[in-house]
């Protein structure tokens, strides 16, 4: 039998970055990875490698020292880029530690079991391979997709490590990206360009629960495209509502809270909200507060039982509307 | 790599005139001033409106948590250990890539 070779660290220059940049620009905005498995994959290690052990890495908080049982300092995480029989991946690890231990079940099928564990069942390193991934979620019915423009926002542009994520935050309210997320998830379809992705919706993913999924997904991507159906560049007014529903359907297709009837309450109730048209999309308004109502309507949809308080959940879905209108004021265009 | 939002928000250029209260459902039907020939000075200030709105909303926004916010993983850890289990299409994923 061949023995195995050992994973090689690939350290990237600035000039491969700018190159996988380039070539990254030169895709379709959507490109699914079986396109070309290879690029994607290098793709998705290097989203993951810029979050690890920064204020945007969603999967510290999983890593656990086996020792000491406390979560290992995110600080103390470190990333590399790997190569390993033709396959692009990355490795994490912990300066404080090589027995790791991942306190959330999914999360071991996205680590490679042999390559990454200790003889004791503990974990030295979490290898990351994303072909081997797109295969397992292939399995599920759903395939892994590049987003060229998150990822510009992101991996290649407007991510800084010391910042916290409200910045591409805004970028997709303004963006109305709950609309392409939509459309990727009754597709079928996943990013895998981050932390977020691999851990919130990668890991743990379920062919049996994507079925309604993408039925809701389908429901929500219409709506909010007749909604805008008139309308160029919304303002951002008219943007909330759905940038709100993208929140919602994003936790929706999380597997801890798949077929939540909480969060497909709220979605529903939003989307009556749009239908309405209570503010309308083509309308030149200003917003000058983010609705304070916000935060409840995600809270509401994250609470056992809000389903069977269907009066709840309209009232605040209205008062969040009724306070977008209040704090907008409309442009006199002049001249 | 580009900077926060913030330096990129150039200073809106729209001319605005807040007619009165704010917006009502009700009065949505007044001052529509534009001139729907000038398509292009309209995305102009669409696109400014959008700037001084995301200005406007920047505090406000900032007193949302991030957990409310887009992109969070809304599950916690498990507290106490676990056993370390492949789903079998893992297994067989990993498998079929000679492990």
């Amino acid at each position: 039998m061949e023995s195995k070779k050992s994973p090689i660290i690939i350290q990237l220059s600035p000039q491969d970055i700018l190159n996988l940049r380039r070539r990254f620009e030169k895709l379709s905005e959507i490109t699914s990875f079986n396109q070309d498995i290879d690029f994607s994959a290098k793709i998705a290690s290097y989203g993951i490698f810029r979050e690890v052990g920064t204020v945007n890495d969603e999967l510290a908080r999983f890593i656990f020292d086996a020792d000491t049982g406390l979560p290992v300092p995110r600080t103390s995480l470190v990333a590399n880029l790997i190569t390993w029989n033709n396959l692009s991946g990355v490795c994490i690890t912990s300066s404080k530690t090589q027995r790791l231990e991942l306190r959330t079940p999914a999360f071991y099928d996205v680590v490679h079991p042999t390559l990454s564990a200790n003889a004791d069942g503990t974990l030295h390193s979490l290898y990351i391979f994303p072909e081997i991934i797109q295969h397992i979620t292939a399995q599920h019915g759903v395939n892994l997709v590049l987003v060229k423009s998150w990822g510009l926002n992101s991996m290649f542009g407007g991510f800084d490590p010391k910042k916290e994520y409200y910045q591409t935050n805004f970028w997709e309210l303004e963006n109305n990206d709950s609309l392409k997320f939509a459309d990727l998830i009754r597709r079928g379809q996943l990013t895998l360009m981050g932390t977020h992705d691999l851990i919130a919706h990668v890991a743990g993913v379920q062919k049996e629960a994507w079925l309604p999924l993408k039925q809701k997904a389908d429901d929500v991507y219409k709506t909010i495209t007749e909604y805008f159906k008139t309308c160029q560049k919304p303002s951002i007014s008219a943007l909330v509502l759905p940038y709100t529903i993208g929140v919602i359907l994003d936790d929706l297709a999380q597997p801890p809270t798949y077929n939540s009837k909480g969060h497909i309450a709220v979605i529903d109730a939003l989307l009556k909200k749009l239908k309405h048209l209570a503010i309308k999309p083509q309308d030149p308004l200003i917003l000058t507060e983010f609705p304070k109502s916000f935060q409840k309507i995600i809270e509401m949809s994250r609470t056992k039982g809000i389903e069977n308080k269907t009066q709840d959940i309209e009232f605040a879905v209205h008062t969040m509307a009724q306070q977008i209108l209040e704090k907008s004021f409309v442009i006199n265009k002049s001249g | 790599m580009s900077k926060t939002k913030k330096s990129t928000w150039a200073t809106s250029t729209i001319q605005l005139a807040l007619i009165g209260a704010p917006v009502a459902a009700s009065m949505t039907a007044q001052a529509q001033t534009f001139a729907p020939q000038n398509h292009t000075s309209d995305l102009k200030q669409q696109h400014g409106a959008h700037l001084a709105s995301l200005k406007s909303i920047e505090s406000s926004w900032l007193e949302v948590p991030v957990s409310c916010k887009a992109k969070g993983f809304n599950a916690d850890p498990k507290k106490r250990s676990i056993r370390p289990t492949l789903s079998q299409i893992a297994k067989n994923a990993y498998q079929s890539y000679g492990v």
